[in-house]
């Protein structure tokens, strides 16, 4: 029996190239980290990875990634309709500059957004008297994490945006719908794979966000200590497999939600053959 | 409902798509726009259906005036050229779409889009969705859509435009039997003149943004307003010669065209049919006809196509007999035969005398 003949050489020293590249660089860190986590027994286990402190800290992860993830759905719909549909002098300038958050170290940014919500900063001078305090608080938490996730909402429903046919709108109209009725019945069905992926990228980056949140939160345990911090915290006091049972319980909820969404985003796209 | 337009412009930056359109359509009419691309008959369309808006002039339904109102208050249904259909949503879900929007009973939706999927003879595809269709399943669906609100005027732009030579010939005899049914005001746009001869009650024709000739297409075909709508109308022979004197001269040839009786000689094109284009094994008296060559024939049709090439100036002519006269003559490529115009047509730039 003949090897089966493909039009397109080289599958196999992709999928190979593929295969090694993940294992490298993603299975293997994960297998290690849930190797130091086994050294504990599993009441060891839970009982370092189901404190009151970490309860706090995974409902506050989870929680806040989520809000930022949601905020930026809407924030980046809006901005990707904005360089889509219009034009207008800076657009150019403004489209690079959705990509800055990616680019910049998070701490600065994350410095940055501290320096100015504080008592005398820019901002916080006029905030932290009217009662709105946004530095060491979970609000400054969702702040920079907003920031963090924008770019990959606004890179993900730009393209599908921009290919979306004018026509399926003039149709709408023309059969009777609101511009309300037109965006909610026939533009928004057709964004919507678009937008649980960028969703679930923001959403998963925000999980993993580490270095703006540790500037702005105070880390203040039970009250603004997010997870990754947490893990950073036992690894200073040398808890090494304390460290990695909280990091896989990190990793075990973000691949499920990640999946989660996966599915949620392939039923969105039912309607495709 | 009858459609008015009077005195309608528009421009697209430099552009001008549309001159001072002024066009009326019966109620109940079935009418088409035919012009090259370019020639606005797309943007009257729009401007019709409230997708556009004139920079001058007014849109009538009846006698209100509905210039300024959105498409979606027109009562108009418009078909897309590439369909428009929603993609994620059910063929039913589409053709309801209308009802939808206007807050119709679930029933009352239902009962409709059954009935319009009678309609267009596709009640077993209710539940797929439009990426599962052929593209004449793909534009019934569009019409159906565009039906099921029941608007008093049916807009098409360029309707069979995206589809092959045989469904499009299927979907013609429908839409025009279709209409006949249901009566609907409509108007739609073509650039292919076969189609519009073949559909519409009224056809229009367009260039550069002004209306060249309205009428049936019997008028329109027998008597082409002008050399654009003869042209456009394809298919036709074209000498450079002269009128003088009640005769047209072209190419050697003198014939009769008592509508220029001036002693003034004018420079024109002269325009013959090819069915009017008679082919003789034997030459008639000097100046009455042309030796030529046949190069191709072309016998798979109800008439032979035969192509020519005068030996004189070595033009190339088109000419259409019928069959019993092509056995007559027994043509080969390589033939040599005569050839005279039967009638011909001359186009004078207007002139003041």
């Amino acid at each position: 029996m003949g090897a089966r003949r493909r039009v397109l050489p080289g599958f196999g020293l992709s999928l190979g190239y593929t295969v090694f590249y993940l294992g490298m660089l993603v299975l293997l860190p994960i297998l290690a980290c849930f190797a130091k986590a086994s050294t504990l027994s599993f009441h060891e286990m839970a009982d370092a990875a189901w404190t009151d402190r970490a309860r706090a800290a995974y409902l506050l992860t989870f929680g806040t990634s989520l809000i930022a993830a949601l905020v930026n759905v809407v924030l980046g719909l809006m901005i990707a309709w904005v360089l889509v549909r219009y034009r207008f002098p800076g657009k150019r300038f403004v489209d690079a500059m959705i990509d800055l958050p990616l680019a910049l170290p998070t701490s600065v940014g994350g410095l940055v957004y501290a320096s100015l919500y504080v008592k005398n900063g820019w901002l916080g001078r006029y905030l932290v008297p009217a009662g709105i305090n946004v530095a060491y608080t979970r609000l400054g938490i969702v702040l920079v994490l907003v920031f963090v996730g924008l770019p990959f909402v606004v890179r993900t429903v730009q393209p599908v945006l921009e290919d979306v046919d004018p026509e399926v709108e003039e149709a709408a109209a023309s059969l009777g719908a609101t511009r309300l009725q037109a965006f909610r019945t026939v533009l928004l069905p057709a964004l919507l794979p678009a937008l649980i992926t960028g969703f679930a990228l923001a959403f998963a980056r925000s999980i993993g966000e580490y270095g703006s949140v540790v500037f702005i939160s105070g880390n203040m345990p039970y009250k603004t200590e997010i997870a990754p911090i947490l893990v950073v915290a036992r690894l200073e006091e040398f808890a090494y497999a304390e460290a990695t049972a909280i990091a896989v319980v990190l990793l075990v909820a973000s691949f499920a939600l990640l999946v989660a969404i996966n599915l949620l985003e392939r039923w969105s796209r039912r309607h495709e053959r | 409902m009858s459609i008015e337009v009077k005195g309608v412009r528009k421009r697209f930056g430099s552009f001008v798509a549309l001159d001072g359109i002024d066009l009326a359509v019966p109620a109940g009419a079935l009418l088409a726009l035919l012009g090259p691309s370019g020639s606005g008959k797309t943007t009257l369309l729009r401007i019709i259906a409230g997708l556009e808006v004139p920079d001058a002039g007014t849109v009538r339904h009846d006698d209100a005036d509905i210039t300024d109102h959105a498409a979606r208050d027109r009562q108009v249904g418009f078909v897309f050229q590439h369909y428009a259909l929603f993609r994620h949503m059910t063929v039913g879900d589409n053709i309801g779409y209308a009802l939808r929007v206007r807050g119709a009973p679930r029933a009352e939706r239902e009962a409709r889009v059954t009935e319009l999927l009678r309609l267009i003879r596709l009640e077993g595809i209710r539940d797929r969705y439009p990426a599962q269709l052929s593209g004449g399943q793909r534009q019934r669906v569009a019409l159906a859509r565009a039906l099921a609100a029941r608007p008093s005027v049916l807009l098409l732009d360029e309707p069979f435009g995206a589809l092959d030579a045989k469904v499009r010939q299927e979907l013609r005899q429908w839409l025009r039997n279709l209409h006949d049914e249901i009566h609907v005001t409509s108007v739609f746009v073509t650039h292919d003149q076969e189609e519009a001869f073949e559909v519409a009650d009224y056809v229009v024709v367009m260039n550069q943004g002004k209306i060249e000739q309205v009428g049936t297409p019997a008028e329109v075909f027998e008597h082409p307003a002008s050399a654009f709508v003869m042209d456009f109308l394809g298919n036709v022979n074209v000498f450079q010669g002269r009128v003088e004197r009640g005769r047209a001269l072209a190419a050697g040839l003198e014939v009769p065209y008592p509508q220029y009786p001036h002693a003034e000689a004018r420079d024109t094109a002269v325009y013959v049919r090819p069915h009017e284009l008679a082919v003789e094994s034997e030459p008639r008296a000097e100046s009455e006809s042309l030796e030529a060559r046949v190069v191709h024939v072309n016998p798979a049709g109800a008439v032979v196509k035969v192509e020519l090439r005068t030996e004189l100036a070595g033009q190339l002519l088109n000419a259409e007999i019928d069959r019993e006269r092509f056995a007559a003559l027994d043509l080969k490529a390589g033939d040599r035969v005569f050839v005279s115009p039967r009638r011909v047509r001359v186009f004078l730039p207007d002139y003041a005398i």
